[in-house]
Order: structure tokens, then C-alpha cells, then sequence
């Protein structure tokens, strides 16, 4: 697949989760993050969103994040977004909400974003193993 | 056993700033309100999914280290990549290193991305060498037309 326009990242967020006001359609990023602090691993995260706007989105373009732990660059998880039918002349904002996402080991995770396979942004957490009452 | 994972994504539609005085035909002005108006979370979608997620979560998975990568993401707000850049990935002294052959330009880093991220910064200084030298050497003349085919001035 290919295309026209390559698309151009103005925004990359993790957060607890994206809310949509009705009406307006503005959004608001509730609890963005970077770091995560667990007592124990593997870890599961209930619920988190990663929010990104673009611009120069044309026509239909499959989107994909992949999810690697980064000391030893394995893939954790692919995601692919096929979004169809986009107008260029105004910013494409796309939400991906995701639950029960297990995290195996503490360290960074990474969440890389590619549109027909063209690298574009990446976006970054930190997974720490932490016990209550520590420094 | 842990709950399994799940996904979805939206498309979403741009936001709108109702400034004091505009008045839609079912929504008093933004300025009168006395609560937060409806609100939907990514959680309870009131927008159609476009289309269903593909995830493929694998546990202990595969490495994420690509033999090749295109690159699509200069960080200028008056460039643009018009065509995407073909990267070799490679591991040197326990570094990443990506790699454009036609014009002999590369980035390391730790990773694949900080790798690319490096690149991003050298490209851009070579596209400004090559485009503000005149007169060219040949080489720089065969540099800047294959700069040309890949990157692009963005309209104001």
C-alpha cells in the first residue's frame, strides 16, 4: 500500500483514558503517563489509552503500533488501525484503548507507530517494580 | 490466569470551541454551563469502530528488530518526507545503526528508534548543506537530486 501524502505526528500520549465531550467532540486525555509503578511482575494494566493526532492523513491508511519491551527489543504486540477515507485538509486524531495488557518484566516498553508500514513516532512508559512505602 | 487482553481504536472527529454567543440548534452556549456536559470515554465508544482491530499479542514474543525500516518522519515544520526513506538496520558494538546507502547517511542508538531518531537529525543537516552549497560537487549534485525525490518543502 501506498500513498500520496506521508503522514506527520503533532501528538503521541499514554493516558489512563481519552474522553469525548458530545457535541463538540473536544477530547480530554485523563491521566497521561509515562511511568508505571507495580510491586510485582508480570503485570497486568486494566485499562490505558494511547492518543495520536496527525496530519496529512489521505485516503485510507492502515496504522499500526507495534509494542516492544526495549532491553532486548521483543515484540509484545502488534496493532493494526486501517482508517478509511480521511480528508487531508484537516487533522486525523485516533484513539486506541486498550485492557488487560499484561507486562512481563519491569523496564521500558515502547509503543511504535507506523502508518503502510513508514515509521512515524514513537511514544514511551516505564515499567518499575516498586513496593508501597518505597523511596 | 490473567483476563486476556483486548483492543480497540477510533477515528476521531476533531473538536469544536463554542465561543460565548454561538448557539447551536440543540446546545445552549458553552459559557452557561453550570456541569460538565455529556461526556463519552474511549471505554463506551458512541462513534462506529471503523473497523475491527487485528491484535496479535504474543508472550515472550518475537524479536522487534527489523532488517529494514522506512522512514517517514522528519521533524521540521518546513520539510516533509514526500517519499518514504528505505533504512538497513544493523547491530555494530551492541548499538543499532541505520543506514541510507544512496547518500551515505546514518544514525545509532540503543534501539531501532533512538537509532532513527539520530538519523532524523543528520538528514536534516545534510538536506540543508546540500541545498545552501552552490557550487555543487558532483557528488553533492547526485546527493541533493536523490534528497529531492524523497523530501519536500511543506506549503505554507
Amino acid at each position: 500500500m501506498s500513498f500520496e501524502l506521508i503522514p506527520s505526528v503533532l501528538a503521541m500520549l499514554v493516558c489512563d483514558q481519552i474522553i469525548t465531550e458530545q457535541g463538540t467532540n473536544k477530547k480530554s486525555l485523563i491521566g497521561i503517563f509515562q511511568r508505571v509503578h507495580s510491586p510485582m511482575f508480570p503485570v497486568v494494566i486494566p485499562r490505558f489509552g494511547i492518543y495520536v493526532k496527525l496530519v496529512d492523513v489521505e485516503g485510507t491508511i492502515e496504522f499500526k503500533v507495534r509494542i516492544v519491551k526495549l532491553d532486548d527489543e521483543t515484540l509484545l504486540a502488534e496493532l493494526a488501525a486501517p482508517i478509511k477515507d480521511q480528508d487531508p485538509s484537516r487533522p486525523t486524531e485516533l484513539a486506541i484503548s486498550l485492557q488487560n495488557f499484561q507486562i512481563p518484566q519491569p523496564g521500558k516498553y515502547e509503543f511504535q507507530l507506523y502508518a503502510n508500514d513508514v515509521y512515524l513516532h514513537r511514544a514511551t512508559i516505564d515499567l518499575v517494580e516498586w513496593q508501597a512505602g518505597g523511596e | 490466569m490473567a483476563p486476556s487482553a483486548a483492543a480497540t481504536y477510533q477515528s476521531l472527529v476533531p473538536g469544536l470551541l463554542e465561543l460565548e454567543g454561538f448557539q447551536s440548534n440543540n446546545r445552549r452556549p458553552s459559557s452557561e454551563f453550570r456541569e460538565l456536559p455529556a461526556q463519552n470515554s474511549a471505554r463506551e465508544p458512541s462513534r462506529p469502530i471503523v473497523a475491527e482491530l487485528r491484535l496479535g499479542l504474543r508472550e515472550g514474543g518475537p524479536p522487534a528488530r527489523l532488517d529494514r525500516v522506512l522512514f517517514g518522519a522528519l521533524k521540521d515544520p518546513r520539510l516533509r518526507v514526500a517519499k518514504p526513506i528505505p533504512l538497513d538496520v544493523s547491530r555494530h558494538q551492541g548499538k543499532t545503526v541505520v543506514s541510507w546507502k544512496d547518500v551515505n547517511e546514518s544514525g545509532s542508538g540503543e534501539t531501532l528508534c533512538s537509532a532513527i531518531e539520530d538519523f532524523e537529525i543528520g538528514l536534516r543537516s545534510l538536506y540543508r548543506s546540500v541545498s545552501a552549497a552552490e557550487p555543487l560537487r558532483p557528488d553533492s549534485a547526485r546527493i541533493r537530486q536523490i534528497l529531492a525525490e524523497h523530501i519536500a518543502f511543506r506549503p505554507a
